[in-house]
């Protein structure tokens, strides 16, 4: 185990925090906001423990990591990073906010976008923007990590979903990751300042326009407003929002491509097609019903149904209605939704299109096989057909969302919280949405929920942003086989 | 000429056997030394023991001055490198054997360049799809743009042609007897020759009436709708392309969960069953029994005998097996597998024909070998230009079957007269070749 790398590494991440801790510092300083001095000292520890931590270990050689060290990197750069957003909280708030302060951070890094905060607005402007800031680098980290790195480690059929998409490393112009990285971080840095822009041409005030096109893209959900989405009372913005979260909900491979001047590639993509179909398959849906059950106008129906759907789809979770207050068969299809999430190599969280197309065409091709039982029918994504193994992968990863999502429920319900509330804050959570039902529905917050049981939502947020494995393969294997 | 020929395996010694009667000069260069001590001693030959993408081999056994190169070793990689090799070094033209389609793609293999690329699987698949599009015959070939085709056939027992000579017996228009396969040697008919039952017919007309000509001759032609293939190797993977291009049904049984699964990934269209071909629960699964074609394609004589037998059993309607060991010919013939196919065969065939002046067709068509089939141009001032047909002395063992002329094609009578420019179809024993030849070269 060469945690040499490793330390050296999270190093280098708390050095890049400091210098985003720095940007609320600033804003605070000019806006004369009380949070200067707990950003600025947050930045400072931050600083310190990066410097210290790239000071005493020296990376192994060319900074190659193992499987192992990948793996405890990307666990350990979440958890870092979603502790050290903590601190300028605890600075502000004092220590009894600690735990409520790992759920706002968590929920920000891995871009999730539930919140403990009952009054938002009432918060420090460097709060706010911190908030933002922490989900746009989440969704930074996760873009590589979908595209870059777990298709390499070969995570619950992510080597598939990676290979798959003809992202920039088929293009023989980047093949490092580091440069990978970089082509796809300009594309998601460019598409938040083409969003923030557009907000401010429809009169946003410039830092509302950055912060919720930084929660956009990141498709995390986190608004400076009580009210969310809805505190625009604009049409038109919701529009642009939608749009945006739609984008941020596709593989940003694919956005590579036809910024590059090829769309071919993004229309003839097999999952951004299922993805597109089955946003348009719930808008429907959901228009309809709120049409017929709750007598809304069709401009109205569609301007709610695109949004909202868009929004729970992408596991997003900004609000411009209570869909809680829905009729019954709205309520219900958001709800699965949940477990629908954006397209593999996008910023979103859950189980995703792709695995979705696999399980579906493995049904299909087990039904075809009850009459033929020796016929060998391969699920097909795209051109290619799924390896066997990937597809036994991709359904044990289903089933074990399926099961942390019911253990999360349950948890809950033990300590006491009503089913729907259980359920949809487990789903919210380890899906990456933010908003749940009952409780923790869209009006609602996370604040009342017992410190145990806010640890055991932030455990779901990193396990659930992370595609499971790269947390749960920590519990399999005995620590003496990690020092080798 | 002189002729190297990479690779002694079971395709480089058919060639070499019979470019060796025919008295070229040849230089088999072969990897495996106890082969090119056998060759060495069995035939009049230079064999050599080494690697044929050997540059400093090549030259010195001269390879600047020679005509042909065959690269027919069992690797792709090795023949394209030979054949490359060798044409940069002065050969005039190489033949280069491949058997994985896309290994074919590669740039410098081009016709133009003088390499040409001969894919044996592939000769195999359309061969096999050429009699699904004339379902009912045992071997076709189709010639001048596809408006003429050559059926082999074998009549129904109860066709009523027996005993009866040629001439009183009415086909339809346009098609002309050339030849009668029987136990005793090829025969080319005469108006007076009488036919026998199990006689073997060669018979040539329009593309357009073949179902006509089967049924005068007792054999219903029905229309292919399911072809059930064993092996899902490179013969199977070109047969079920053109077969699903064509909106056949495709059933592919394949040993072996990974090669089955490759086939299927390949191949979307067709169903791949995992299984052997010679258990009869599989054939049944595989819709044998329904079947219109059942292709035994595997790379083991034995499995497709078996196969075919067990498939005929089920009740495959036609059953066509390949097979590599040339014994293995009179064992499906004796057993009545309906059409014997060897990959080998075909591949010689059509390196012999690229060494002959003439274009032989598909000389593998007919059985025994001691008949052919040739296409002859004719030449400016050609003898054959000189007098009608009836009027030249045309050898008694051969006939014309059929003349393209332009877009035009003629059966020819005996008032016939030829034009500059015509290709004629000629049936003829392998005795009356060189008279042939000689009415068909220009001065």
């Amino acid at each position: 185990m060469k945690f040499g790398s490793v330390f050296y590494l999270l190093g280098r991440l708390l050095l890049t925090i400091t210098a985003a801790l720095l940007v609320p510092a600033i804003v605070s300083y000019f806006h004369k906001s009380p949070d200067f001095n707990a950003f600025l000292i947050s930045a400072g520890i931050s600083g310190a423990l990066g410097l210290a931590l790239q000071r005493w270990f020296k990376p192994d050689g060319e900074l190659q990591l193992g499987r192992r060290e990948a793996f405890v990197l990307v666990a350990a750069a979440w958890g870092t990073a979603s502790v050290m957003g903590a601190v300028p909280w605890i600075l502000l708030k004092g220590p009894l906010f600690a735990v409520d302060a790992l759920f706002e951070s968590t929920s920000g890094f891995t871009t999730t976008g539930a919140s403990i905060l009952t009054d938002i607005e009432s918060e420090t402007v460097g709060l706010l923007l911190w908030r933002s800031l922490t989900q746009w680098l989440g969704g930074m980290g996760i873009i590589v990590l979908g595209i870059a790195i777990l298709p390499k480690l070969a995570v619950g059929g992510m080597e598939l979903l990676g290979a798959e998409a003809p992202g920039p490393t088929t293009e023989k112009l980047t093949p490092r990751i580091a440069q990978t990285a970089k082509a796809l971080w300009v594309i998601y840095a460019g598409f938040t300042l083409a969003e923030a822009l557009i907000l401010v041409a429809l009169g946003v005030d410039l830092l509302d326009a950055v912060c919720h096109a930084m929660t956009t893209m990141s498709t995390g959900g986190f608004s400076t407003f009580n009210a969310s989405i809805a505190g625009f009372d604009s049409f038109a913005i919701e529009m642009v929002i939608a749009g945006f979260i739609i984008i941020g909900g596709a593989n940003f491979a694919l956005h590579f491509q036809w910024i590059r001047g090829r769309p071919g590639p993004l229309f003839r993509d097999d999952e951004f097609r299922f993805y597109v179909s089955l946003l348009s398959l719930a808008i429907v849906l959901v228009v309809a019903d709120l049409m017929l059950n709750q007598g809304e106008g069709l401009v109205g129906a569609l301007r709610y149904g695109i949004f909202q759907v868009a929004t729970i789809l992408t596991g997003t979770g900004y609000a411009t209605a209570d869909f809680d207050a829905w009729p019954h068969f709205s309520r219900a299809l958001l709800f699965m939704l949940m477990f629908v999430g954006g397209c593999a190599g996008s910023t979103t969280g859950s189980v995703k299109v792709a695995r979705w197309m696999i399980m579906l065409r493995k049904i299909v091709a087990d039904l075809k096989r009850i009459l033929r039982p020796r016929a060998v029918i391969p699920v097909r994504l795209g051109q290619r057909a799924v390896p066997e193994a990937v597809v036994t992968s991709v359904t044990t990863f289903f089933i074990l969302f399926l099961s942390l999502f019911a253990l999360g429920g349950l948890t809950l319900s033990l300590m006491g919280h009503d089913m729907i509330t259980a359920f949809s804050a487990s789903a919210a959570c380890l899906a990456n949405v933010g908003p749940g039902f009952g409780l923790v529905g869209p009006a609602q917050d996370y604040a009342f929920f017992a410190p145990p049981a806010k640890l055991l939502l932030v455990a779901l947020m990193i396990i659930g942003r992370l595609e499971l494995y790269t947390i749960l393969v920590m519990l399999f294997v005995r620590p003496r086989r990690w020092r080798r | 000429m002189r002729i190297f020929i990479v690779g002694a395996g079971e395709v480089g010694i058919h060639i070499a056997s019979a470019l060796v009667l025919e008295g070229h000069d040849l230089v088999i260069i072969e990897r495996d030394p106890k082969k090119v001590a056998n060759l060495q001693s069995s035939m009049d030959l230079l064999a050599i023991h080494g690697d044929g993408c050997n540059p400093l081999l090549l030259k010195k056994h001269g390879i600047a001055s020679a005509d042909l190169l065959f690269a027919v070793s069992n690797n792709d990689a090795v023949n394209i490198l030979a054949s490359i090799t060798a044409r940069g070094m002065g050969v005039k033209q190489a033949v280069v054997r491949i058997g994985n389609q896309e290994m074919g793609k590669n740039p410098l293999v081009r016709k133009d360049d003088g390499i040409v690329p001969l894919y044996p699987e592939r000769l195999v698949a359309e061969e096999i799809v050429g009699l699904t599009k004339v379902p009912g015959a045992g071997k076709a070939r189709s010639f001048g743009d596809g408006k003429l085709v050559l059926l082999q056939a074998r009549p129904s027992i109860s066709a009523p042609i027996y005993g009866r000579r040629i001439k009183d017996v009415k086909g339809p228009a346009g098609w002309i007897l050339g030849g009668i396969h029987r136990a005793s040697g090829t025969v080319i008919p005469r108006g007076d020759t009488k036919l026998r039952p199990g006689d073997l017919l060669y018979a040539i007309g329009p593309a357009a009436t073949f179902p006509d000509y089967l049924e005068s001759i007792g054999i219903k032609s029905e229309t292919v709708e399911h072809v059930v293939i064993a092996g899902a190797g490179h013969v199977g993977l070109a047969l079920a392309e053109r077969l699903i291009h064509q909106k056949i049904r495709v059933t592919v049984i394949q040993r072996g969960r990974e090669r089955a699964f490759d086939f299927a990934a390949k191949v979307p269209e067709a169903l791949v069953l995992e299984g052997n071909a010679i258990d009869a629960e599989v054939l049944k699964e595989a819709g044998v029994a329904e079947a219109d074609y059942f292709v035994a394609a595997t790379q083991d004589d034995e499995n497709n005998l078996l196969a075919s037998l067990l498939a005929r059993e089920t009740g495959a309607r036609v059953v066509v097996a390949l097979y590599h060991r040339p014994e293995f010919l009179g064992l499906m013939q004796a057993v009545k597998i309906d059409v014997p196919v060897s990959p080998r065969m075909m591949i010689a065939g059509t390196i012999l024909r690229m060494v002959h002046r003439q274009e032989i067709l598909s000389m593998d068509l007919v059985e025994g070998g001691d008949a052919e089939i040739v296409e002859f141009k004719v030449p400016p001032k050609a003898h054959v230009l000189k007098r009608k047909l009836a009027d030249l002395r045309f050898p008694r063992a051969a006939i014309v079957g059929a003349v393209l002329r332009g877009d035009q094609n003629f059966v020819p009578g005996g008032d016939f007269q030829f034009e500059e420019g015509d290709r004629a179809l000629v049936f003829t024993l392998s005795e009356a070749l060189p008279d042939l030849e000689k009415l068909f070269r220009g001065r």
